[in-house]
């Protein structure tokens, strides 16, 4: 059950299901509404439709990779204020330096702790308020 | 005149043309060159030179005289042919490496004294080998008279004018396309390609004519034995005689054996004209088998000749001539006719060539440079005329030819002549070989020797013929040289059971080589020659450098040496030349090329091929200061240049071998970088696979512990996903282990001999659960000819499961998988198929790498680890079977996989 009620929209983009589950479960749990995408197409076009405040972005997917959906966003006149945190198995320093190069506010590896995952979900919702 | 009379001249011209063109095109056209030098038929072929008018006509006089006593001048070469490839070999190498152009440069330069010596073979050889030639030129003039069968012709003027002419047509094309060049060392391929083709063609008319008088003028060639048999006539021909025609048989062939190595023409086309010495070894079964062809119709042709020409006043030198025209085949004669005269003008011309080449190279050139010694400017008086002297040369040799021809005693046949220049030139063999291989040969020897030979020849062979001409003669004929009966010239020593050709060819060798061993033995060679003798008998351990020969340790100044050279070979060509030899011998500036030994010899190789060694040497001799260097100071050189040379070599060998090292080692570190590639981006995919399951794992069971407000439903299904995640990653670990076991050999095939029928029913039992949750169905087809098959059994279950699951996982749920299994030509078949979507060709390849699918996100999320094919293909190539896959129709996948039948370990 839900703690509290909160009028954040987060998208989480990841095409492991079950990543995608719990990450479902953690947020929903936050209070925040969830939007889920299995790949970048479908991400692209739920950051369009409803312009989340935060996206929680793996790298490695097939179609459109998670870098690319940043630059996206970064790059977007109007949609450029969506926080973007990256979660990816991919823990190298240069893929690292690489995402918050491109914009990202954040970057976390796999796998992660869900506590600090969802402090950083907060502390970031809490940046735009 | 008749028509045939005018057929007969203007043919005759036409083939004389069409030689001059022959050797006119070979000489301009570089391929023809480059064909006629570089194969060994053509050079046997001109070697067939051996085979004059004498083998053409007088061949078969002499057989329809004495039978198969014709035949040892055939048996003499054939037999030495071995022992002629080893001496000649050895004689063309030395020659090739000195630049000889002549016989007479050949064993002059061997020793001491070489101007005279050089000399005096010069003029021996003319004196021996005139009447021979003499001998070809009234061969093309009978047969000709014979040919055109005309009475007003044969008065005094024709016999003058025809060998003329002959003389001065031969002369011309000697000129043209021997004596033009300076270099006489430079090969005339287009004489030796007109002679070779002159070989050819009296062969062919020899065997036409054959044919016709055996085939057509009798009917078969049995008939003529059998008519000499009937009428008794000399039958005897056709036997081997009494004891002394042993001897005269014996000693034929040996008179013929040493004629091949050393009549002036056989030297120069099979030492001087050599390019290859290969050509030297196929020559040793080439000539023997064209000597034998020419011979074939010898006998019938003389023996036939007899019966019907017999005392009718035929001569029977022109039997094969004759016998046509007798019977009105007038075409056939003068096929025969051309036959002849390419037998004799190749004669001429080569040998012409050969004393031509002495007598200016060895006889004229030295002997001006000899007189005009005191003139300052000799060498380039010499120059300017040296071409002039040879064209010189070549008239000189004809004009005493035709000379000869006009006192031919009448009573002399084709064969007799020959025989007395082949005991003539026999006289030079002891010295030939002594130079070739005795150290101890000196001047002395071979001046003696030679002297004593032709000294008895002349005695024994020439003085009888001279007889009737004085009364001084006739007493020694008849009593003996001082009136001492043993000095008879024709039963020298009191033999009288030999031949005259036999008595002096035996006598004049006899004390030839006696007297050659024995100077040999006597006299000490000089320091000159015994340096000449490493280089010749040792020829095959230090001839392998042009400038083997170090006679000098003083040298000269380079300007002299440039301003000697530029005179003979021209600014240009000197240029070269002197280049060439500082690259070689890695000597750059010019204090020290003047001062190298080796440039002095350099030079003389050069200049010989223009003047001859011997006036070569006299040239340097005008610019040097001589002072002979001892033998182990030239073989110290000879040494060192031989290391220097093949350190070249070495070193060239060296850094070709490290630039290749350096290529391969290039190649291989790209390919370790790329290993290392494929490596990081194998191990950054299976982390990657690794880090999936377990984060979802890692999140559940976090959930799980923290979160206090779970349903019971929740935390079952939270369970099951960190389950399934777990043996997600069990599975991965698994197949990466098993992936490493086949890649590197730690698992081999376990063979047993297994039922394809239980194979197949054990994949259904293990693919139940699977089956039944797709509710999809396996179809199952064995061909009957298939029961047993020697497989690792858990292996190959493992990859049709594997296949399998894939066929269910990528169809729809309902439908139907066939496993089949038939054998095709000893290959096992093995065929899945679904009816699924199938896949893109451009994948077909691809699917069967590891984490294919992962590392190309394009394509859809797995729905297994990635490996699953890659081990398929692994356990496939163990069993030394191939997989791949197609689309089958209308849709779906379908898996190959062959197996052959007989796998062995």
């Amino acid at each position: 059950m839900p703690k509290t009620e909160k009028n954040t929209k987060v998208l989480i983009v990841d095409d492991e299901p079950n990543i995608l589950l719990s990450l479902d479960f953690l947020m929903k749990k936050n209070g925040h509404k969830v939007f889920l995408a299995r790949n970048g197409q479908e991400a692209l076009q739920l950051i369009e439709e409803e312009e989340p405040h935060l996206v929680i972005l793996d790298i490695m997917m097939p179609d459109v990779d998670g870098y690319q959906i940043c630059e996206f966003i970064k790059k977007h006149p109007v949609l450029n204020k969506i926080k973007v945190l990256f979660l990816s198995a991919k823990a190298k320093e240069s893929h690292i330096a690489k995402g918050l190069e491109i914009g990202a506010d954040d970057y976390m590896t796999k796998p992660f702790n869900n506590k600090i995952l969802v402090e950083k979900v907060d502390f970031l919702l809490n940046q735009l308020d | 005149m008749t028509v045939f009379q005018w057929i007969a001249i203007i043919s005759s011209a036409i083939y004389l043309f069409f030689l001059f063109s022959l050797a006119f095109f070979v000489e301009r056209s570089k391929k023809m060159s480059y064909i006629v030098k570089n194969n060994s038929t053509i050079y046997a072929l001109s070697l067939c030179i051996y085979c004059s008018a004498w083998t053409f006509y007088g061949s078969i006089g002499m057989a329809s005289q004495q039978g198969i006593q014709f035949l040892p001048i055939y048996l003499g070469p054939t037999l030495i042919m071995p022992l002629w490839f080893i001496v000649t070999k050895k004689a063309a190498r030395i020659t090739k490496i000195q630049n000889f152009t002549t016989f007479a440069d050949f064993i002059s330069a061997r020793y001491s004294n070489s101007i005279n010596l050089g000399m005096f073979i010069t003029l021996l050889s003319i004196i021996g080998i005139v009447p021979y030639i003499s001998l070809q030129i009234k061969a093309i003039y009978e047969s000709f008279m014979l040919l055109i069968q005309t009475e007003h012709l044969s008065s005094s003027n024709t016999t003058t004018f025809i060998p003329f002419l002959i003389v001065l047509i031969m002369g011309v094309f000697i000129n043209i396309f021997a004596s033009k060049k300076m270099d006489s060392n430079e090969h005339h391929t287009g004489i030796v390609a007109s002679i070779a083709f002159e070989s050819l063609f009296k062969l062919i008319a020899f065997f036409i004519a054959g044919s016709v008088i055996c085939l057509i003028i009798f009917k078969n060639p049995t008939q003529i034995y059998e008519q000499i048999i009937q009428e008794n006539l000399n039958s005897h021909l056709l036997t081997f005689g009494n004891q002394n025609h042993f001897f005269e048989w014996a000693g034929l062939i040996v008179l013929s054996g040493i004629a091949i190595f050393l009549l002036p023409r056989q030297f120069q086309v099979s030492v001087i004209e050599n390019v290859d010495e290969s050509h030297i070894k196929k020559a040793i079964w080439k000539l023997p088998l064209y000597l034998f062809l020419i011979n074939l119709f010898v006998l019938p042709i003389a023996l036939g000749g007899n019966v019907l020409l017999n005392g009718k006043g035929f001569n029977p030198d022109y039997y094969i001539l004759e016998l046509p025209l007798a019977y009105g085949l007038n075409y056939i004669s003068l096929l025969v006719f051309l036959g002849g005269f390419s037998a004799a003008a190749a004669m001429i011309v080569l040998e012409t060539v050969a004393l031509s080449n002495m007598l200016s190279n060895n006889f004229l050139i030295p002997l001006i440079l000899k007189l005009g010694k005191n003139s300052k400017n000799i060498s380039g008086i010499l120059a300017s005329k040296t071409l002039f002297l040879r064209h010189i040369s070549v008239f000189i040799i004809l004009f005493l030819t035709l000379l000869y021809f006009h006192s031919i005693n009448p009573k002399f046949s084709l064969v007799s002549i020959g025989l007395i220049s082949f005991v003539f030139i026999a006289q030079f063999f002891p010295s030939y070989i002594g130079s070739l291989y005795l150290k101890e040969s000196n001047s002395k020897a071979v001046f003696l020797s030679l002297t004593t030979g032709f000294l008895i020849w002349f005695f024994t062979l020439i003085l009888p013929t001279l007889a009737s001409e004085s009364h001084f003669f006739q007493s020694i004929l008849n009593e003996g040289l001082f009136g001492i009966s043993l000095l008879r010239p024709e039963n020298f020593l009191g033999i009288s059971s030999l031949s005259v050709i036999m008595n002096s060819f035996f006598w004049s060798l006899f004390f030839n080589v006696l007297v050659y061993v024995f100077c040999c033995l006597y006299f000490e060679p000089s320091q000159y020659e015994k340096k000449q003798a490493y280089l010749y008998v040792d020829v095959y351990k230090y001839g392998t450098l042009e400038e083997s020969q170090i006679i000098w340790s003083e040298t000269a100044a380079l300007s002299d040496i440039e301003i000697l050279l530029v005179k003979f070979l021209g600014k240009e060509k000197t240029k070269i030349a002197l280049n060439s030899f500082s690259k070689r011998y890695q000597v750059d500036n010019e204090s020290n090329l003047s001062e190298d030994p080796r440039l002095i010899p350099f030079v003389e190789r050069l200049l010989s091929k223009i003047v001859g060694t011997v006036s070569a040497r006299i040239l340097l001799e005008s610019v040097i200061k001589e002072k002979e260097i001892n033998i182990n100071e030239m073989l110290d050189i000879i040494q060192e240049s031989k290391e220097v040379l093949a350190l070249n070599r070495e070193l060239f060998k060296k850094s070709n071998e490290l630039e290749k090292a350096k290529k391969e080692l290039e190649k291989t570190n790209n390919q370790l970088l790329l290993y290392a590639e494929m490596k990081d981006d194998f191990l950054a995919t299976v982390s990657h696979e690794l880090k999936s399951p377990l984060t979802a794992i890692c999140s559940f069971s976090e959930i799980l512990k923290d979160s206090e407000h779970l349903t019971e439903e929740e935390v079952i299904h939270f369970s099951e996903i960190i389950n399934k995640e777990s043996q997600r990653i069990t599975r991965l670990v698994n197949q990466l282990l098993d992936l490493e076991k086949y890649d590197t050999g730690k698992e081999p095939l376990n063979l047993s001999i297994v039922h394809v029928k239980e194979l197949f029913e054990d994949v259904e039992n293990a693919l139940k659960g699977e089956l039944n949750h797709f509710q999809s169905k396996l179809i199952m087809n064995i061909s009957k000819e298939i029961h047993e098959i020697v497989i690792d059994k858990d292996k190959m279950m493992q990859v049709l499961i594997n296949l399998l699951t894939n066929a269910l996982k990528f169809s729809n749920k309902n439908s139907e998988i066939k496993i089949t299994c038939f054998k095709v030509d000893k290959i096992i078949h093995f065929e899945i198929e679904d009816q699924g979507k199938g896949i893109d060709e451009e994948y077909w390849d691809l699917i069967f790498e590891k984490f294919f699918q992962a590392r190309n996100q394009t394509l859809k999320k797995p729905k297994g680890s990635g490996l699953g094919l890659a081990i398929c293909r692994k356990i496939i190539r163990l069993h030394q079977g191939n997989i791949y896959v197609k689309n089958s129709t209308p849709n779906g996948t379908i898996f190959k996989i062959e197996l052959p039948t007989n796998i062995n370990l």
